[in-house]
């Protein structure tokens, strides 16, 4: 059984409680303007360039098949992302290792053996494995079994999901995770679609459902992001969106950062938001207190 | 009456800022009075000469009690003040008098009359007669040539230095004594001597070098309670009482044990005071404080004190630390930067038994670590399994003000290592951290934990040069053959343990030399006298007085270049063949200049030091594997087992320039690796691997020491969060059996703002491998080697 995994990262510190080893996985139905890990998005491996490391020795240029890569006045190596499908001929052949493929097939064996090799760390810290990505969901059968071969060696499990899938995805790998963060991003269904490339209706309605059915607390997460949710009007529509959820559920406030700005560039695409800067700490602290107003016994915190 | 906290922190923050008013400063009136003591003296034995010129300087030095201190005194006249020895830094004094007050790291003030009378009256009676000139006497020709290119194996500190490596008897001698108390044990062994015993001749003249010093000790007490005498005139009303508590408690300990805490603090810190009297050493240190203290902390508290009075005399004691100065000559400041002394106070672990030593003292002293924050003490603690969370936290506590203090220590790691050096188990759990890492019998031991620094990059360099030093053009190393020749990985890396295992032996000779030289010249009676076993015996440290005898330590510099570099050349020349080795050979000479693509597959597609990555993990191994039992082979004087050590204090940034490029990718002149820690940048799997791969060192092997840093940025650490994955993250440190960590908690923009501000900036402390130092103080090179290392930002 094989995933395509954008990454994995030791001694995350997000990602759940304790130590963690977060899996990235690649690949995901939503297209967030925000979006700080946009090398997830695509399904399959993606040419990344690091201008800086660039030798100038052109020999990309005479490894491409199909001519996408030509030099620039500077002798930079310039992409044409129309043309280029991903083959990774020229980052193989890239000695200064300027250009990179991201995103690798892993076997569950090789996974494993990452993330099992932090065994200390979770037991002393109450830590575990958490799946991300990306959407966890879309790769669900492996995301299952991971997490299944975890909890046999006694590993605490996590995932975060944006919720975008069959129920039945959702509901399989909920009952092999012992943390679940699912975000809400908008309460508004064409908002939710103009901003994430996808309508609402069908993760509300997987919510609903999984709240009922999950006998563990599910975690909410809004990620607050400035022009876009996080308006009075949007906060109150949201709070009370929520609140009209039944079952075991608290909401985590996620500030707007923009620590993946440059990885856009690297992949050669545009930043949809530019220079938004992250929101005041007073502005964050307002939208908390609006959305505990509303949301009455419902716990809501921000870690920021 | 009882200090509030408000008073006790504004104390020391007064005190904080009277520090930073001084700048470090040369005090020759040692010199002046041992020159004269030596003249008188010509006809005695050295032992004796050193103990009257010890006593003289107590009889004679400035007395100096600053406004708001509690403890007080200094080796020199004034705090921060460099008390010259001549006898071990005559000639590099002389030659740099001109300039030691402008050089770029670790500047002395000095002034003009201080020059004159150097010149004139200490320089020529010390010509030709400092371990200096010993040493370029008697060293073999083909070490010392080795040595004077400087940066592939640097000893300056034992010919610069007196050994400083020590834990004194606090326990066992100097807290139930008392300086009449060491008196009178050597007076009666005096008074029951048969001379036709001939080599009671020599134990005459120890014993009465241990009267003389403690005649020395005592009048500098009474001098010191003479003065806060004399300052109660004038004095306010409350700086009276504290004047009057000095007095009291100089005078109390001039003669009698100690009584009360302040007394204890008080004897404490004039037994460090007179140690640095007797020598210019690093790693005089004062061990495990917390349980020493205990008794006196109880009594105390029984007697009505609270612990804010307890917290006000430690934090006093705290800030006195600093004062004491290692002084170095311009270039070997580079190793040792940062005016530090690496006093090191050890607190928590174990008790004798294996029971928890965790006490109030301890975490009041942890306390005062985080209240003061200032270079020194070197703050270190010893942890188990079985100290409690509370102590857990309160570590993670001091790791989070950014001081790079705690030190942190496994204490079942530095039990094994004591283990392996001989000590019997019902007493090797009292063992000690001194210096940076290095674990000793406190007060029972003579362990040269230093004796200078090899270069692992050097020999790296000579196995790709067939033995020559590319800076210096000079044949230092074997000669191996050009490595062109060597056919597979096998040949490669039999010629690099051969070239290891010549530099170990030359740098053993280097260490014989040193240690005849202080057998002969350097008997110390004030180190000799506060060890157990030499008052017994009659004899000098150098002498083989102490109980036990280990070392010195043989420390290599350049952990990670080594390993890189050898799973470099295997993954990448050998198993790929993706470049051949005289390219490789080309590429070192030319410093990679043209031979970039290759210097890219070295860097980033080999195995690297600290990833928990099995074939960089295996290459450590095999280094390990021949350092360790070459060294097993090696004796010094007495009898001692040598020690290898993996500690660089900060040398790891000159030796990097004595170093041509690397297989592992890095340039000439870089830095090396600092310690056992992964290269600079090359731990791209996080903190979580880099312990996993420590955790595959035989620390208890390398018993002279281990070290290991850590950075981490500040939302690593910070909150409750950070408190419990401090603490989380170190009971994996147990479990995994590392002997050391620090944590660097830092970001790089506060310290670009610190280089380009330095004034801002004066107390701002950053690690700097196995000791904190004020990162403005730092010379420039080495601040860039800080701001290299990886930062853990998440």
């Amino acid at each position: 059984m094989k995933a395509i995994i954008e990454n994995i990262q030791h001694f995350s510190l997000h990602d759940g409680p304790g130590t963690r080893t977060t899996v990235f996985f690649k690949g995901c139905p939503l297209r967030c303007l925000w979006c700080s890990n946009p090398a997830t998005q695509h399904f399959g491996a993606e040419l990344m360039q690091k201008a800086d490391k660039c030798l100038r020795c052109g020999a990309c240029v005479a490894v491409c098949p199909r001519q996408a890569v030509s030099l620039s006045s500077e002798g930079l190596p310039q992409i044409d992302r129309e043309r280029c499908v991903n083959c990774g001929l020229c980052a193989a052949s890239c000695p200064g290792r300027a250009l990179m493929m991201v995103g690798q097939e892993y076997t569950l064996e090789a996974v494993m053996a990452s993330v099992s090799a932090d065994m200390l760390f979770y037991r002393n810290s109450g830590g575990g494995v958490t799946l991300s990505g990306g959407e966890v969901l879309s790769q669900c059968d492996f995301a299952v079994a991971l997490c299944d071969q975890c909890h046999a060696l006694g590993i605490q499990t996590a995932i975060e999901t944006s919720g975008s899938a069959p129920y039945e995805a959702l509901h399989r790998l909920s009952a092999v995770t012992d943390i679940l963060f699912m975000d809400i991003k908008h309460a508004d269904d064409a908002e939710h679609k103009r901003l994430t490339g996808v309508g609402n209706k069908p993760i509300l309605s997987n919510l609903a459902r999984l709240l009922h059915e999950r006998n563990k607390p599910v975690h909410v997460r809004l990620p607050l992001i400035p022009g876009c949710n996080d308006s009075d009007d949007h906060l109150a529509a949201y709070a009370t969106l929520l609140a009209g959820m039944e079952g075991c559920f608290d909401l985590e406030v996620l500030p707007y950062h923009r620590l993946g700005k440059n990885k856009y560039a690297m992949l050669g695409r545009e930043y949809a938001l530019g220079d938004t800067p992250p929101p005041q700490k007073e502005h964050v602290a307002h939208a908390v207190s609006v959305l505990r107003r509303r949301l009455g016994h419902i716990p809501v915190f921000c870690a920021a | 009456m009882s200090v509030t906290e408000k008073m006790r922190l504004d104390r020391i923050k007064r005190l904080k800022a009277q520090f930073f008013l001084h700048r470090p400063c040369v005090c020759i009136e040692g010199a002046l009075s041992k020159t004269e003591v030596f003249k008188e003296t010509e006809s005695e034995p050295m032992i004796i000469r050193r103990a009257k010129a010890f006593r003289r300087h107590c009889e004679t030095k400035t007395i100096t009690i600053q406004p708001d201190e509690l403890i007080v005194g200094n080796a020199g006249a004034v705090a921060r003040s460099i008390h010259v020895n001549p006898e071990l830094s005559n000639i590099w004094f002389y030659e740099e008098l001109d300039t030691m007050s402008t050089r770029p790291q670790d500047p002395y003030q000095i002034t003009e009359e201080q020059k004159r009378q150097y010149r004139e009256v200490v320089y020529p009676y010390w010509k030709g007669k400092t371990l200096r000139d010993f040493w370029n006497a008697r060293a073999p020709q083909d070490v010392r040539e080795l040595v004077a290119v400087g940066g592939v194996v640097d000893n300056d500190v034992k010919i610069e230095c007196t050994p400083g490596d020590m834990v004194p008897a606090l326990q066992q001698i100097i807290l139930p004594l008392g300086f009449d108390g060491i008196r009178r044990q050597a007076e009666e062994h005096l008074a029951n001597l048969d001379y036709n015993h001939i080599e009671n001749f020599a134990r005459r003249d120890f014993w009465r070098s241990v009267i003389i010093c403690c005649e020395g000790f005592s009048i500098l007490c009474e001098r010191h309670a003479d003065m806060a005498r004399a300052l109660q005139e004038g004095a306010g009303e409350q700086r009276r009482d504290d004047l009057r508590r000095i007095e009291n408690a100089c005078r109390a300990i001039a003669h009698n044990p100690p009584r009360t805490f302040h007394e204890a603090m008080q004897l404490v810190y004039f037994v460090f005071v007179g140690l640095f009297i007797e020598g210019n050493a690093g790693g005089y240190s004062p061990g495990l404080l917390d349980q020493y203290l205990l008794p006196y902390y109880e009594r105390e508290r029984a007697a009505g004190a609270t612990d804010e009075d307890i917290l006000e005399l430690i934090e006093c004691f705290y800030v006195k630390t600093g004062e004491q100065i290692w002084y170095w000559n311009e270039p070997a400041a580079r190793h040792y930067s940062g005016f530090c002394a690496f006093q090191n106070i050890a607190l928590g672990g174990l008790d004798t038994y294996g029971r928890d030593a965790v006490n109030p003292l301890t975490y009041l002293m942890l306390q005062a670590g985080i209240d003061v924050q200032m270079v020194q003490p070197s703050l270190s603690v010893r942890i188990s399994k079985k100290n409690p969370e509370a102590f857990f936290l309160k570590v993670a506590e001091l790791v989070q003000t950014g001081s790079g203090f705690p030190a942190i220590f496994s204490d079942d790691v530095g039990y094994k290592m004591l283990l392996k050096k001989g000590i019997p188990a019902h007493l090797a759990r009292d063992w000690a951290p001194i210096g940076c890492v290095e674990a000793q019998l406190a007060g029972r031991h003579y362990q040269w934990s230093s004796a200078g620094h090899y270069n692992l990059g050097s020999v790296v360099e000579f196995v790709m040069t067939n033995g020559v030093h590319l800076k210096s053009g000079k044949k230092l190393g074997l000669e191996t053959g050009d490595p062109a020749t060597f056919t597979t990985f096998e040949q490669f890396r039999d010629a690099l343990f051969a070239q290891l295992r010549h530099l170990l032996h030359q740098f053993s000779v280097s260490q014989n030399v040193l240690e005849e030289l202080h057998y002969q010249y350097l008997p110390n009676p004030v180190a000799s006298m506060f060890t157990v076993g030499c008052m017994e015996k009659g004899l000098d440290l150098t002498h083989g007085g102490a109980e036990f005898n280990t070392g010195p330590g043989m420390n290599g510099n350049g952990v990670g270049d080594f390993v890189d570099s050898l799973a470099a050349v295997k993954k990448i020349i050998y198993d790929e063949k993706r470049f051949s080795m005289a390219d490789l050979a080309a590429a070192i000479r030319a410093d990679f200049q043209g031979y970039e693509a290759l210097q890219r597959a070295l860097e980033e597609d080999a195995p690297k030091w600290g990833n928990n990555d099995p074939e960089a993990d295996e290459a450590m191994i095999a280094m390990c594997d021949v350092i360790i039992r070459e060294i097993d082979t090696y004796r010094g004087k007495l009898g001692n087992h040598k020690l290898p050590a993996l500690y660089p204090v900060s040398s790891n940034v000159p030796q990097g320039m004595a170093v041509a490029a690397l297989p592992s990718g890095r340039k000439a002149g870089r830095p090396l690796a600092d310690g056992c820690s992964p290269s600079q940048g090359r731990d791209h799997m996080g903190p979580t691997a880099v312990l996993q791969s420590l955790g595959k060192l035989p620390h208890e092997c390398i018993d002279g020491g281990t070290l290991l840093n850590i950075k981490f940025t500040p939302p690593v650490v910070q909150g409750k969060e950070g408190l419990a994955r401090i603490s989380a993250f170190l009971k994996t440190f147990l479990d995994l059996d590392v002997f050391h960590v620090q944590f660097n908690v830092v970001g790089h923009e506060i310290l670009r703002c610190a280089q380009k501000n330095p004034e801002e900036y004066k107390s701002l402390l950053v690690r700097v491998a196995g000791y904190s130092a004020y990162f403005v103080e730092l010379s420039k090179e080495i601040q860039e080697d800080i701001l290299s290392r990886t930062a853990h930002e998440l």
